[in-house]
């Protein structure tokens, strides 16, 4: 099949995916399409939002529509790792069936009981309550895609994504996680309320029955193609070059770091920032049915690639400087080529330029 | 069909050709801009400084220059084909795939989308034409330039002189600093003149001029002196520079006055010139009348300039004072003949044949005897002749005697008679030291030439004892070694 074809297809893939969530979940278009786009770029999210946006039912509903193995963890502070990854149970099996002995004959065995991790889809529900430790065993999952127990490291079938939620209220006997497992975060999604219209729509749903069952779309195969496809998107020198100066412009003390950053971040982007902005770019030029990733791509793709790797220091915590203010400071002062002006805030909003 | 690569390669192609066109056009019509601003200057500056061309051409050998410069420059500036393309994907909203694509062109075997992202970028920009993608022609400057060719024209047919604007800034009298400016001009030439030469007196009167130029130009000198001193100037220089002029001069300069009385001074100059041993070999006699002519013309604007009708020699106004009264506030300082107050004066009295030739005699005694010009020699033609206006109407001799005798320097009158002329050797002593031979060694010359100036049949008895006397007073007789 000519490439070209394949692109087109995957848009109408992505249309349908859309599509067809969008038959149960009302509204969170974006949140729908960030999720899509971590899948496709081999990425896991963080999803923020208060308790009854939907986060759980999202969930299912990718499920169902990739026709892919789902679990769900309630993360909780007494949650152990071996909740999360499986654990190595003793086994007693009767062998006078397999012998066919007279005598009976017990025999026991060790075997690794695998755990909720192991599934297409894992949503970590309000990942935050559990201690570290038992958020760090998601670690070797989000990274390597592998587990490993008593000594053997496990394989999760692909496509392996992660959906954590967590809830950014009632932070009491929360455990906020770790930079390094923030890190491994393809993407960080803010969920919103919906709008009235919207939550008019999710009433009619969720209080008549007519509850809709979704199809399945594409399958694990499906997934892998476009994945590979993701990976094959062109993106020019000077389109990653703007990546990574956003980026880089998130840490204080760099040249390209902002006032703002200078004065309120501790921490910026580690160079998974760039990396997970190019990748997203590019997934979303195919989305888009386009060949090659441009720069609105990657303004687009900074948002979330970045908010969750900008650590405020105190001071910014203080005056209630939030990451995402942060990163629209970043998305405002650098500009797409170096040695142009600076982009004007409708700009940095996305609003394609001089058109 | 052809490869897309290739057409891809060919729109960038047009579209940086007409890029860099539009950088030569731009380029060129910025030089054009500042080419016609510098020649507008240039333009307004003609009246004073001079360009060996007109000022319409001067400007338009600005302007050429500019624009040419300006093109230059543009060529050697890089037209971007990336930033060209990046800037077209703005435009068309193409979310930079030409951009993209010219990356995928430099190296073909980029992935699987190479190929349609080119083809598709190469669709791109043969649907649109490249005026479009590269945006209106702008040139910021172009607007100017008629305005500019306007004053480049006005400066021309009225210039203004930027230095009247410098010295009103600098609350100076703007007419006094420009002749001023122009006297240092007129004194380096000379300068240069008398170094070439090796005229060490012509050097120092040179130098004298420049630095009553820079007075006039700093404004640190009031104009009556500075008249006076021009004045003084003048005089020397046409006694130090023997024309040989043989026009009309004015009555007070040296000539042959037949008719004394009338005292209007003939060009046929008789009287004993001093200071002529410059011959015509050393000195270009035009050379110097041109610049004579000069400062003559620089006095009487600065008169003019100040307002006042001082004049060196004497005024049209033969009734004022000065008309008959010396110009210059020191006495004499040669014995040389016409240009001096006392040969101008001795120019209208009835005995003004003997003074003239007293008063030549005595330049070949005093101090200003002792440049490299020598002693002069009787009956040479005035070089300065024309450099000291006579009065019009003459004044008897006790209008005309007189001088200030509280102020030993105040100025002599001229010798109306033999007792005037008397008392002008005397006080004349002069102050100016400009020569660079030693006293021994050109009074010993004077003297001699003095001795040989006597033995003349023209000059008078009298004042042959009277020369005789001057020198045997200074401690150097005629005859003395």
């Amino acid at each position: 099949m000519e490439v070209r074809e394949k692109a087109r297809q995957v848009r109408e893939s992505v249309l349908a995916l859309k599509e067809e969530i969008g038959k149960a979940i009302v509204g969170h278009q974006a949140i729908v399409e960030g999720i899509l786009v971590c899948l496709f770029c081999g990425g896991h999210a963080l999803l923020e939002g208060v308790p009854g946006l939907g986060k759980t039912t999202l969930i299912k509903c990718l499920g169902q529509v990739l026709d892919l193995v789902t679990s769900r963890i309630q993360f909780t502070p007494d949650l152990m790792p071996a909740d999360i990854v499986g654990t190595n149970v003793l086994i007693r099996e009767d062998m006078r069936a397999e012998a066919g002995a007279s005598d009976a004959q017990d025999r026991r065995i060790v075997r690794f009981q695998k755990g909720p991790v192991f599934a297409n889809i894992v949503l970590a529900d309000e990942i935050n309550r559990a201690t570290p430790k038992t958020q760090s065993a998601l670690l070797e999952a989000m990274q390597e895609q592998t587990v490993t127990a008593g000594g053997t490291t496990y394989a999760l079938d692909a496509p392996f994504i992660v959906l954590a939620t967590q809830n950014p209220i009632e932070m009491e006997g929360t455990y906020p996680l770790p930079e390094a497992q923030l890190d491994r975060f393809f993407f960080k999604l803010a969920l919103d309320y919906p709008s009235p219209e919207e939550i008019s729509r999710i009433v009619d749903r969720t209080t008549t029955g007519l509850f809709p069952s979704l199809g399945r779309i594409m399958g694990a195969g499906e997934v892998a193609e476009i994945k590979a496809l993701v990976r094959e998107v062109p993106v020019a020198s000077h389109v990653k070059d703007y990546a990574i100066r956003l980026a880089l412009a998130t840490r204080p003390g760099t040249p390209l770091a902002t006032e703002m950053v200078g004065r309120y971040v501790r921490y910026g982007a580690s160079p998974r920032g760039p990396q997970s902005i190019v990748l997203a770019a590019k997934a979303k030029a195919l989305f888009d049915g386009r060949m090659n990733a441009g720069f609105a791509d990657v303004r687009d793709a900074a948002r979330p690639a970045l908010r969750h790797r900008i650590l405020l220091n105190f001071e910014g915590e203080a005056e209630g400087i939030t990451a995402e203010r942060i990163v629209e400071d970043v998305l405002l002062k650098v500009p797409e080529v170096p040695g142009e002006a600076s982009r004007s805030p409708d700009d940095a909003r996305g609003a394609p330029r001089d058109s | 069909m052809r490869d897309p690569y290739e057409a891809f390669r060919g729109h960038v192609g047009k579209l940086t050709s007409l890029a860099r066109l539009d950088l030569l056009l731009r380029g060129a019509v910025r030089g054009l801009f500042f080419g016609l601003l510098s020649g507008a200057i240039a333009a307004a500056a003609l009246g004073t400084v001079r360009l060996p061309l007109g000022a319409l051409p001067a400007a338009g050998i600005f302007a050429g220059a500019g624009m040419t410069a300006g093109a230059a420059a543009s060529l050697l500036r890089r037209v971007d084909a990336r930033r060209l393309l990046i800037q077209a994907d703005r435009t068309l909203g193409s979310h930079d795939l030409a951009s993209t694509a010219l990356e995928l062109a430099a190296s073909p075997s980029q992935g699987v989308f190479s190929r349609p992202v080119v083809e598709d970028a190469a669709r791109l920009l043969a649907g649109v034409a490249p005026r479009r993608l590269l945006g209106k022609l702008r040139l910021p400057l172009l607007p100017f330039l008629p305005l500019l060719a306007a004053a480049v024209v006005l400066a021309a047919l009225f210039p203004f002189d930027l230095r009247i604007l410098l010295a009103s800034l600098r609350h100076q009298d703007s007419g006094l600093v420009l002749i001023g400016e122009d006297l240092q001009g007129y004194g380096r030439r000379m300068e240069e003149t008398a170094r070439a030469r090796g005229l060490g007196r012509s050097l120092a009167l040179s130098q004298e001029l420049q630095q009553l130029g820079r007075e006039l130009a700093d404004s640190s000198i009031q104009q009556d002196d500075a008249l006076d001193r021009l004045a003084q100037l003048e005089r020397r220089l046409a006694r130090e520079f023997d024309l040989q002029a043989t026009g009309p001069t004015d009555g007070g300069s040296a000539g042959s006055r037949k008719g004394a009385a009338s005292g209007e001074g003939s060009a046929a100059g008789t009287g004993t010139g001093a200071g002529r041993d410059i011959g015509p070999g050393r000195t270009s006699s035009q050379e110097l009348k041109d610049l004579e002519d000069s400062l003559r013309k620089l006095r009487e604007a600065m008169e003019k300039a100040s307002g006042t009708d001082k004049t060196a020699g004497g005024s049209e106004d033969s009734q004022s004072p000065k008309a008959t009264e010396p110009p210059a506030t020191q006495p004499p300082r040669d014995g040389s003949r016409s240009p001096s107050p006392s040969a101008d004066a001795a120019g209208h009295g009835p005995d003004s044949g003997a003074a003239e030739g007293f008063a030549g005699e005595q330049g070949g005694t005093g101090r200003e005897g002792e440049s490299e010009l020598g002693a002069g020699q009787g009956n040479q033609p005035s070089s300065a002749a024309g450099t000291v206006p006579a009065p019009e109407k003459k004044g008897p001799p006790s209008e005309i005697a007189g001088g200030n005798p509280e102020d030993p320097l105040s100025p002599v009158p001229s010798a109306t008679a033999e007792g005037d002329a008397a008392k002008m050797l005397v006080r004349s002593l002069p102050d100016w030291s400009g020569s660079r031979l030693p006293d021994a060694q050109v009074l010993r010359d004077y003297a001699q030439q003095a001795e040989s100036a006597l033995s003349k049949d023209e000059v008078p008895p009298k004042l042959r004892e009277f020369v005789k006397n001057y020198f045997m007073n200074i401690g150097l007789g005629p005859g003395e070694e």
